[in-house]
């Protein structure tokens, strides 16, 4: 192989890049557009859901033991308002009405511009119920003896004063376990089976932990989110944002009523994030922008090689090539060096664009995971360059090479894990993402860019990226040297 | 190895020893499918010479030279260029080869364009501009040097191939149709470019349509249907078909095989058809 000659290719390819403006205003303007397109639109994050609040709540009155004995404190609050007010208005566009089935109806048939995706309805006894929880608890607690509690109508056993008549079903976290001791597994807990709360009294539902009102005995207040459940992202983003609701307007009740705080149950389960790499605040942009470099680097290679090779063919200069010095080697890696330009090129416009717009995250060093980025782009290059070589041999013109978009670059956008997650992706599925090589790079880029892993660690990828390399190499050297 | 000092006369025909021949084949085949696209070729040129390869679309000249040049494989026989048996990488540094399309990068400049060849062939770095330049003023582009090529008139494409197959100063040259679509003046100016390259002692195997052009050559071989129908001076063939012009001597060739080959057909009723063969070789 004799570098002056290898050299001449990748200058011949770079230049008539350059003289092509069309083409060289692609290479460099489609992943700047994706990535303003993808980094101000998309985001990762659904934005200004229209949905329609439903909010019959009533205002409920709570009555806590207050400091002294026998006397109490009364606290009026209504939940709901709490929630209304918790809600995300950034993920959320709220309309409120009185009309529930007039709301469920809207967000059946409404289109477009004004589609509502679903009904948050809080019930008119939502707060009662919440107040009547609350009381029984603080009372209960309040009571520091057996025949006060007892009186009362708690109960009075390990020790203390109870709110609810003991059960043994509680301690039966998993639904074999409980339904083995001969309990009920219902609402992901298990629960003694008390018989027909049909038939309770409201003494009777009370005392058994369940909620008396419009004169039957129910689990619970149900929030009820009415949901179009067409887009699972859409459905996703509304179930957490009302989540997230309850537990703010929780969190605030206790906080704004003194009275109240001293009963708030604490759980002692709490979740508690900790990164094992720096990546708390990590947006969609950021795992993003590594994908796109991949991805937009292969498109271009892969087809802009396609192309080349045809016209190589049409035109007679690869006969041409054919019947001089030049190698076949020297001709792949002329072009492979060329498009490694490419690369580097394209990913710089990304880098740029990300960081100055959207202020990408890249793990310290800078420079280093930059670099690494390079590598793999460069080595990911190469391997499609080669790839597209022997792809211009299954197509006739221009026309035919388009095909190929479906059949190699859909299913490396959708498999490679660059917008879904490869977790996303069905298991039997999942085997074709670990042989589409992009996979590879794109995963390498993001862990040297967000996890800040050193080479080292990347090792894998490399050799994943190395065999697709050479194979692809032998295979387009092969090719070329193919005489009918 | 063969001795390309030794000075022998110059072509016209004569025998010479076998070691001074610069292209020679024997019995050389090829067949597509069951198309015998070249047919049992026997050629032999000799250093210095300007051998034209005359013969109708599809009569095999191009699969000949493809042959030669290591870009189709062989059937059967053989090919010897410069002493060395084909396909041989090695040698193509010392070969020129002007392909029939316009093998020329469109989107590059016709610098551009040679100056990619010079680097193929490594041309000496001190001596690429100097050649550069002479040969823009052989094929008379000097003044598009920086046009880009794909702007430039069919013919003046061609011109540019033809600047770049030489860009290397072979020994020797196959030049696929060289003077198509050239103007008679320019023409004219190539083919004394062709003899005096010869008389420099390169070889040039060129193939033309314009059968009357070829009273320039040295050596020519007529083909037909893959088989050579005669070889030899341009004067000697109108003499031995005593006719005023070679292409009548063609003609009168032509019609001689043809005749020969019905015999042939009716003797052994084999083979293929002489008549169709071809048309789909180029």
């Amino acid at each position: 192989m004799k570098l002056r000659r290898t050299l001449a290719f990748t200058r011949r390819v770079l230049k008539q890049l350059r003289h092509d403006k069309r083409t060289f205003g692609f290479i460099l303007l489609m992943p700047l557009i994706m990535m303003v397109v993808f980094g101000y639109t998309f985001g990762g994050d659904v934005k200004n859901v229209s949905v329609i609040l439903v909010n019959d709540d009533q205002q409920a009155t709570i009555i806590v033991p207050g400091s002294g004995a026998g006397n109490f404190t009364t606290v009026n609050l209504t939940f709901g308002d709490y929630i209304d007010k918790g809600l995300n208005r950034d993920t959320l566009s709220i309309r409120t009405s009185d009309d529930l089935n007039g709301s469920k109806e809207t967000v059946r048939t409404s289109q477009f511009f004004q589609k509502s995706w679903a009904v948050i309805y809080i019930p008119k006894n939502f707060s009662k119920v919440f107040a009547d929880y609350i009381a029984r608890v603080s009372q209960s607690k309040a009571m520091t003896n057996k025949t006060l509690c007892e009186a009362t109508g708690y109960f009075w056993y390990d020790g203390s004063c109870h709110p609810f008549q003991a059960t043994n079903a509680d301690k039966y976290a998993q639904k074999s376990d409980c339904e083995k001791a001969g309990f009920k597994w219902y609402s992901n807990k298990c629960h003694e089976d008390f018989g027909d709360k049909a038939e309770w009294t409201p003494a009777e539902c009370g005392s058994k932990g369940y909620f008396w009102y419009d004169d039957v005995c129910h689990d619970g207040a149900d929030l009820t989110i009415y949901i179009d459940g067409a887009n699972p992202n859409i459905k996703g983003t509304v179930q957490k944002a009302v989540m997230d609701a309850l537990l703010k307007a929780q969190t605030e009740i206790f906080a704004k009523t003194p009275a109240l705080r001293k009963f708030q149950v604490d759980s002692p389960v709490v979740q508690k994030d900790d990164y094992a790499y720096d990546t708390g605040d990590i947006r969609f942009i950021d795992a993003f922008a590594p994908g796109i470099m991949a991805f937009a680097m292969l498109m271009v290679t892969t087809m802009i090689t396609i192309f080349l090779f045809i016209e190589e063919r049409k035109m007679g200069t690869l006969e041409r090539l054919q019947a001089s010095p030049a190698t076949e080697t020297e001709i792949v890696v002329g072009y492979a060096l060329a498009f490694s330009v490419v690369s580097v090129a394209q990913a710089t416009v990304i880098l740029l664009t990300g960081i100055g717009l959207f202020h990408i995250y890249i793990a310290p060093p800078v420079w280093y995971h930059i670099l690494i980025t390079y590598g793999f782009l460069i080595l990911l290059g190469m391997g499609h360059q080669c790839l597209g070589i022997l792809l211009s041999s299954g197509a006739k013109n221009e026309l035919q090479a388009i095909q190929f978009v479906p059949l190699i670059i859909f299913p490396s956008i959708l498999l490679c894990g660059m917008l879904f997650p490869i977790e996303s992706i069905p298991t039997y599925l999942r085997p074709i993402s670990y042989i589409i090589p992009l996979t590879y790079c794109i995963d390498a880029v993001r862990s040297a860019m967000i996890r800040g892993w050193g080479l080292e660690s990347l090792c894998c990828n490399g050799l994943a990226l190395i065999v697709f390399l050479f194979v692809m190499l032998l295979g387009a050297i092969m090719f070329l040297k193919r005489r009918a | 190895m063969l001795d390309l000092t030794h000075t022998t006369p110059q072509g016209k025909g004569k025998k010479a020893p076998t070691e001074d021949y610069v292209i020679r084949t024997k019995g050389l085949v090829k067949t597509f499918g069951s198309l015998r696209a070249v047919d049992g070729l026997d050629l032999e040129i000799q250093k210095g010479q300007l051998y034209g390869l005359l013969g109708p679309n599809g009569c095999g000249k191009t699969t000949t030279i493809r042959m030669a040049l290591g870009l189709l494989t062989i059937s059967n026989g053989w090919v010897e260029v410069l002493g060395v048996r084909m396909p041989d990488k090695g040698l193509m540094a010392r070969i020129g080869y002007m392909p029939q399309e316009t093998a020329v990068y469109r989107e590059l400049t016709v610098h551009d364009n040679l100056e990619l060849f010079g680097h193929m062939y490594e041309v000496p770095l001190d001596r690429m501009a100097r050649r550069e330049n002479e040969l823009l003023e052989l094929v008379e582009l000097t003044d598009w040097r920086d046009s880009m090529a794909g702007n430039l008139s069919g013919g003046m494409m061609h011109r540019l191939s033809l600047a770049c197959a030489m860009m290397h100063d072979p020994e020797v040259m196959f030049l696929d149709e060289p003077t198509v679509g050239v103007d008679p003046e320019l023409r004219d100016s190539l083919w004394h470019h062709f003899q005096d390259l010869c008389k420099q002692g390169k070889t040039i195997i060129l193939t033309t349509h314009y059968i009357e052009e070829s009273r320039h050559c040295d050596l020519v071989g007529l083909m037909r249907d893959g088989r050579m129908l005669a070889q030899d001076a341009p004067r000697s063939l109108m003499q031995r078909a005593g006719t005023e012009t070679l292409e009548d001597a063609f003609l009168y060739f032509t019609k001689r095989l043809g005749r020969s080959r019905r015999l042939e057909k009716g003797k052994a009723r084999h083979g293929h058809s002489t008549e169709d063969a071809g048309g789909e070789e180029e």
